[in-house]
């Protein structure tokens, strides 16, 4: 007979939960542990436990004391999942209820309800940046942006759901302490019922500013480490869809390292020294939580400076980022970069826990810590994923061939055509293979509305053109392959590339080896590449 | 800050806590005083406890190193104010209800 066994239920509503539980337990299943939705039951005698949930005081944490006050109680924990705690107790010891009176069951539902508040929140957040991250130019990202929003606005209108039904407990509640019931709430009020409207208004601000403030500050510190060096500020885009800034004028490999750095260590210092300054004056609760959300996020930014290194240490890099581009530039090593961040970390985590009773007021400091930590991890695992998945950013990419009957013969190969939405630096690579030495390949790119030449670049069989950075406006543009096979098509590439005489160096050219004769194949691809 | 009225729980956890108790105790003692009809379930005594901990209105007695002793609890001169202010209130309360069946007594 089955002893044991594993059921897999998603349900966030405590009070249905707890129902489950004990009808589980009178059925002679009593759950014995949760991940991620899926019970682990094992058999007991029917009806031998009785269930009971409680709201723990952090994620996935229980004090000490709460331990052992319950294990004085006769009561076991069964599980500490997320904010969830599944308590049980012997049958034999008599009725189980955990709260008993209408005031600790207001404070204990009071406090489910910031639960879905807090996460609900979180998930606004996810909104906005799959909806940043939608219109960003990055391969498939209208498609993964679209759906991360989607999925994070239902999970919000789960637990917007979730909120009125507890709204309605409470309003229930509070009636039976002669409270008078609130009036009729919309959504959006409902959703934030129970916290002062100054702190609605920071939470929502510090939730959908920070993805810019970030990135303004972000660019303004490389910009300002430019500046400090000695060099130019070219352009500045801090409110693309993906920010960046170019210069120009510095010499040296450390100057880059600086400015590298300069983008994450601004937002830092910014936030660093506001909470230092801030004081909590009760008035101005919106600047609290304002700067507490803002704060929170942006210490996770802090993260990839440490798993970036690690990638790094690991063999997996990509030239693109600031933090490789730091760690080339710099020459320190990745396990100094590692431990340098994990002190910036610490330090900043421990001036920003000191805070939170003055930034959040009320809520619990272990709640709003193991957010945090949440927050951190989460983090650490999507830089990790993002770099092992080889997040290089490509624009587009694809293959070519073709096959020319006659070397000797003009050809224009493949036209691809790029439409850039999002002006930046792109480098494209073509990596190809001639079957036969005595062809060359050639590339042009072309701005099409101002019918201008931006790049070219050619080679003999097997090896790879990149392009340097190019600056791209916004509009078309197309890349052409040509297959050279003789000296007449060597003129006419120079020609329609308007290449001048020792522009290139021409002069090897005159004793190529056309071998022009015969057919000819090239096979390759390419891949245009966005360096932000 | 308004402290009285207390709720059913905190002024009988704070009248069990006139002497040292622990938690367990106290939910037997109030079972007792009441007859049965208050029993605190264990949420609603934790959440009281750290709450009048933290308002100084109790304290802990005993601080144990060994983690099986059970914590014990005392009430602290703040908290004996607190209920002396209640009983006050009660008996006020208690007073005035006697109008009630006077009243209703003379109407008769």
């Amino acid at each position: 007979m089955k002893t044991k066994m594993t059921k897999v239920r998603l349900n966030f509503d405590m009070d249905k939960e707890t129902k489950w539980l004990n009808q589980m337990a009178e059925q002679g299943w009593a759950v014995t542990g949760v991940c991620l939705g899926a019970y682990r039951l094992a058999k007991c005698e029917p009806g031998e436990y009785i269930y009971q949930m409680d709201i723990a005081e952090g994620f996935f944490c229980v004090s000490e004391g709460y331990r052992q006050f319950m294990e004085e109680m006769g009561v076991e924990i069964v599980s500490v999942w997320g904010p969830w705690v599944i308590l049980r107790r012997k049958a034999s010891e008599g009725v189980f209820e955990m709260y008993t009176d209408v005031e600790s069951t207001i404070t204990r539902y009071t406090k489910v309800r910031k639960v879905f508040q807090v996460c609900g929140t979180l998930e606004g957040a996810g909104v906005i940046s799959g909806i940043f991250y939608a219109m960003s130019q990055r391969r498939g990202a209208l498609g993964w942006g679209t759906a991360v929003a989607a999925l994070a606005m239902l999970i919000m209108l789960l637990f917007l759901r979730q909120i009125a039904h507890l709204n309605g407990i409470l309003a229930e509640l509070n009636g039976r302490l002669g409270k008078r019931p609130s009036k009729q709430e919309g959504p959006v009020s409902a959703f934030f019922s129970g916290m002062r409207e100054g702190t609605v208004i920071g939470l929502i601000c510090g939730v959908a500013l920070y993805p810019r403030l970030y990135a303004l500050l972000h660019e303004l510190g490389h910009c300002i480490a430019v500046w400090v060096c000695g060099g130019t500020v070219t352009g500045f885009y801090p409110f693309s869809p993906e920010p960046y800034m170019t210069f120009e004028g510095l010499t040296g490999s450390f100057p880059y390292a600086v400015v590298d750095a300069a983008g994450a260590l601004l937002p830092l210092a910014v936030i660093s020294a506001a909470l230092l300054i801030c004081k909590g004056s009760k008035k101005h609760p919106t600047l609290n939580v304002f700067l507490g959300i803002v704060s929170a996020f942006t210490i996770s930014t802090i993260v990839p400076w440490i798993v970036v290194p690690v990638c790094g240490l690991l063999g997996v890099t990509d030239s693109r980022e600031d933090i490789c581009k730091f760690l080339d530039n710099s020459g320190l090593h990745p396990a100094a970069v590692i431990l340098g961040a994990v002190m910036v970390l610490v330090l900043i985590c421990l001036l920003f826990v000191r805070k939170i009773p003055v930034l959040f007021g009320a809520v619990s400091r272990k709640f709003i810590f193991s957010m945090e930590a949440l927050t951190i991890t989460l983090a650490g695992v999507i830089t990790a994923a993002g770099f092992f998945s080889g997040a290089e950013r490509v624009f587009a990419e694809g293959d070519f061939q073709y096959t020319a009957e006659n070397r000797g013969d003009y050809m224009l190969q493949e036209e691809i055509v790029l439409e850039i939405r999002q002006p930046g630096e792109y480098t494209y690579y073509v990596d190809w293979e001639i079957d036969h030495e005595g062809v060359i390949g050639g590339v042009l790119l072309r701005d099409e509305e101002a019918g201008e030449q931006v790049h070219f670049g050619c080679t003999g069989n097997w090896l790879q053109v990149q392009s340097l950075p190019v600056f791209l406006d916004s509009g078309r543009y197309t890349l052409s392959f040509y297959l050279l096979g003789s000296e007449e098509d060597w003129a006419e590439y120079g020609r329609i590339a308007g290449m001048e005489a020792g522009d290139w160096e021409g002069d090897d050219m005159e004793e190529y080896d056309w071998q022009s004769d015969g057919p000819s194949k090239i096979t390759g691809s390419y891949r245009i590449v966005f360096c932000p | 800050m308004k402290n009285v009225p207390l709720t059913e729980a905190l002024f009988y956890i704070l009248l069990s806590l006139r002497k040292p108790n622990h938690g367990y105790g106290i939910i037997r003692e109030v079972e007792e005083l009441t007859g049965g009809r208050v029993v605190l379930g264990p949420g609603t005594l934790y959440g009281a406890i750290q709450t009048m901990t933290e308002k100084g209105w109790i304290r802990i007695y005993s601080e144990e190193t060994d983690s099986r002793k059970k914590k014990l609890y005392i009430i602290t001169d703040l908290g004996a104010d607190i209920f002396r202010e209640e009983k006050k209130r009660l008996e006020e309360l208690l007073a005035n209800a006697v109008i009630f069946e006077e009243d209703a007594g003379s109407e008769n």
